[in-house]
């Protein structure tokens, strides 16, 4: 269990850093919705619409590195796994 | 065969003469209604604080503007921004910035440029540069502004825009000014390091004078 959790602590971690590092490492708050700009070629003006699509911001990448470290942290709370005297004695 | 009398003849040319009089005094004035169906019209705002950028737009534009190429100085109307069609990307942020302490959008929905005249106006060719002078009106506070614009003259490419639907002018107007949160009662005390107290407008906007 301890090396379970240890293992999807860090999972979770690397998830968050590569998906957040993906995105182009934003350093603002998570998106919603994306700006995507189209030229009006007779006005010459930039129309601005929306795609909604979720880009992970610090936000996300706090979250996720706090989720890592609970875990991490919970790990801990177990009790490494002992070998048996059985064991030992054979 | 019926021949007119003088009297006849003297009130055609009089029906004529007043018929044409207004006409050829507002040859130059030209109304442009911004209200754009395609929604390119925009505007777009941004907050730079130390520690947070905050950046959005507003579609929701529409108003009339008539200008007078004789006296551009003359220039008025009025620009509408649907409150309520102001964008930023973050869905939280977009909830607060509606919410009563920012923007307030379901109390105050329209945000308002009156303007009520030009100066400094240049021009070179079918494009101006100019003072627009007028009153800005957000969250129910009226202030009196003076932004530089620039405006450029289109003629008959409504017809182009509409896929030849219509046919007419167009009238392009593009501003960048500042204004201050605090003077429009934008939460004030919303620590500046976080939120920018200066925000920053960007215009750019087409109105269309169809053809009569």
């Amino acid at each position: 269990m301890r090396r379970a959790l240890r293992f999807l602590a860090l999972l979770i971690a690397i998830a968050t850093i590569a998906w957040w590092a993906a995105a182009g490492a934003p350093w603002g708050w998570s998106k919603n919705s994306v700006a995507v700009k189209t030229l009006d070629d007779i006005t010459g003006i930039e129309q601005i619409t929306y795609e909604n699509r979720f880009v992970p911001g610090v936000d996300t990448l706090a979250i996720g590195g706090a989720a890592a470290v609970v875990l991490a942290g919970l790990s801990f709370a177990f009790r490494p796994a002992r070998r048996s005297r059985n064991w030992v004695r054979r | 065969m019926f021949r007119p009398t003088f009297s006849t003849a003297s009130a055609r040319l009089l029906t004529v003469l007043v018929l044409a009089t207004p006409l050829s005094v507002r040859a130059a004035e030209q109304t442009f209604d911004f209200k754009d169906p395609k929604g390119v019209n925009n505007a777009t705002f941004k907050l730079d604080a130390p520690l947070e950028t905050i950046t959005g737009s507003a579609n929701g534009v529409s108003g009339t503007l008539t200008i007078d190429r004789d006296q551009p100085a003359a220039t008025k109307g009025t620009i509408v921004i649907a409150a309520p069609s102001l964008h930023v990307e973050n869905a939280a942020m977009k909830e607060h910035l509606h919410g009563k302490d920012w923007i307030d959008s379901k109390t105050h929905p329209e945000i308002k440029f009156t303007v009520t005249g030009l100066s400094d106006f240049k021009m070179d060719g079918d494009t101006a540069t100019a003072t627009v002078a007028g009153t800005f009106s957000l969250k129910g506070t009226e202030k009196p502004v003076a932004v530089p614009a620039k405006v450029t003259l289109l003629p008959g490419m409504l017809a182009k825009r509409t896929n030849g639907k219509m046919e007419g002018d167009l009238l392009v107007i593009r501003s960048t000014f500042t204004i201050k949160r605090s003077d429009y009662g934008i939460n004030p005390a919303a620590p500046t390091d976080k939120v920018a107290d200066e925000i920053e407008i960007s215009l750019a906007i087409a109105g269309a004078s169809p053809k009569k």
